[in-house]
């Protein structure tokens, strides 16, 4: 699981039907020793109702079509959980 | 996903047999503000799409989750038109 930022969300009509009904969200990956960007922004399917602004962990590959089953949802990153604190021991 | 816009299309008659009757399009990558970036992928289009529309790109083997693409030698897929977006920096 990877540690990102909700940064806004993207409308389609035009979509394949398994994504029908799946909000998509775009996603900054933030880097979780330094809180700063890392690699450009991507857009992923939520499952979690997340909002603009809320930290999200995401899972991408084929791992994120593991929250679908056996559904065909053609996702390559899936927000899986809203993050509210990390805590991070050790840190150097 | 990605976001990227449609620039081109290719053709291509000698290909793997499962790939027959597959639309193949050039896709850049884009950036929030709309402008083109220097990456880009061949992909297959199965939702129907035009040149110089903005849609995402599914890439690896999440791409062959679809009816359409399945068990194919496809990895990129375009599987949305982008209408709009919005976004907070």
């Amino acid at each position: 699981m990877f540690y990102a930022k909700v940064i806004g969300n993207v409308v389609c009509t035009i979509k394949y039907k398994g994504l029908v009904g799946k909000k998509l969200q775009i996603i900054q990956p933030v880097n979780l020793s330094n809180g700063k960007n890392s690699g450009r922004f991507i857009v992923a399917v939520d499952t979690t109702n997340a909002g603009i602004g809320d930290y999200v962990g995401y899972e991408d590959g084929m791992e994120a079509t593991w929250p679908f089953e056996g559904d065909d949802v053609p996702s390559d990153a899936t927000i899986v959980s809203i993050i509210e604190t990390v805590n991070i021991y050790n840190k150097e | 996903m990605i976001l990227g816009q449609v620039v081109g299309s290719i053709v291509s008659t000698q290909k793997e047999k499962n790939l027959t009757g597959k639309k193949l399009l050039i896709v850049k990558a884009i950036d929030l503000d709309g402008s083109l970036l220097d990456s880009f992928v061949v992909a297959v289009d199965i939702v129907g799409v035009g040149i110089n529309e903005k849609v995402l790109v599914v890439s690896g083997s999440s791409a062959r989750q679809t009816q359409e693409t399945k068990d194919r030698a496809i990895d990129a897929a375009i599987v949305a038109k982008v209408d709009s977006y919005t976004f907070e920096k």
